[in-house]
């Protein structure tokens, strides 16, 4: 995932028992812990706050209020959850305390480079418009298809995460689905 | 009661949509700029433990500080009483001696002077008395006096 391979050691121990090496003071614990989780919470950061600088600060101080908080974590409980839902409210309240820079034009251009002009053209279109009908969901259920569909988290997490039913999660994937789902069948035809 | 329900089984992934999504939400940061970020996270990772380390220390000092400031306390007010007393039983037992030996003089004095007094009537030498009172100069002055009783 990032440059420095880290030791066997951090890579065979779970979550909990690196949970449990940093409450013990253990700094290389926790920094497997970061690698572990880093690039999915980079990409539910960015998505909570739409630009990459706002997402690594957001990234940062979520981190750096988990280890704050973990002496009093129960590891009979899973880390990730507990930790994007951490990541998600510190990034809400960043929402709406500060204003936040403009969001860069950051598109994947590198997959289309073998494209005709007209192609790039059309599949920017077919992109913007996408972006555009992900961008109207309700926050909640933008979250939720993301979470699901990109970042692999299970309803379960989800829903621990987010602080609700995992029906509720449920609810919201389906219905977020149908939409996208229905602009991307428009947007092929 | 109602039964419980059974979980229902995790929708399928949409590998399409996931697709889509992705490239509406841009290309994920490089690999590069993730590693500069973890660098910054480890670096306050390091500094928050260093911090609670030197907290702990402090903190376990502090707490122990009242407990050892109590001991310290209490071992004076015990050291104070226990000297106290240990004073006021060495005054009492000078007091005890000097008095007891005072005592003693002043009734050991009779017999000496009676024996002295006595042997001095009967007209003894000063040997005699000396022999009477401490025992004679030579080492046989106890067979002597069995043989003679």
């Amino acid at each position: 995932m990032t440059g420095s391979s880290p030791t066997d050691e951090t890579l065979v121990a779970d979550d909990r028992e690196l949970v449990e090496r940093v409450k013990g003071g253990d700094a290389t614990a926790y920094d497997a812990l970061v690698r572990r989780h880093l690039a999915r919470a980079m990409r539910i950061a960015r998505r909570l706050l739409g630009n990459v600088e706002d997402a690594e600060d957001l990234v940062q101080e979520a981190f750096m209020r988990a280890l704050d908080r973990l002496g009093s974590f129960d590891t009979t409980r899973s880390f990730a959850p507990w930790f994007y839902k951490l990541l998600i409210n510190t990034g809400l309240n960043a929402r709406k305390a500060r204003a936040l820079r403009a969001a860069e034009p950051e598109r994947g251009d590198a997959a289309w480079r073998g494209a005709s002009p007209l192609e790039q053209t059309e599949r920017k279109e077919i992109r913007e418009r996408f972006a555009a009908a992900l961008a109207a969901l309700p926050p909640r259920q933008r979250l939720v298809v993301s979470m699901f569909e990109v970042d692999g988290l299970s309803t379960t997490e989800i829903a621990e995460s987010l602080g609700i039913s995992p029906e509720t999660v449920r609810w919201h994937h389906h219905q977020a689905r149908q939409t996208l789902r229905a602009t991307l069948a428009a947007l092929r035809s | 009661m109602f039964p419980r329900q059974p979980t229902p089984p995790e929708p399928e992934r949409d590998r399409r949509l996931a697709r889509a999504i992705r490239e509406s939400e841009g290309p994920a940061p490089s690999a590069a700029r993730l590693e500069l970020l973890r660098v910054r996270i480890a670096a306050g990772t390091a500094a928050v433990l260093e911090r609670r380390r030197e907290r702990t220390w402090w903190e376990w000092t502090t707490h122990w500080a009242r407990t050892e400031v109590a001991l310290a306390a209490a071992a004076s007010i015990l050291a104070a009483v226990i000297g106290g007393a240990a004073t006021i039983g060495r005054g009492e037992i000078i007091a005890d001696t000097v008095a007891a030996m005072s005592a003693s003089v002043s009734t050991s004095r009779a017999p000496v002077d009676s024996v002295v007094t006595r042997a001095l009537a009967v007209g003894a030498s000063s040997e005699q008395v000396m022999n009477a009172l401490v025992g004679p100069a030579n080492g046989e002055w106890l067979l002597g006096e069995a043989v003679a009783r």
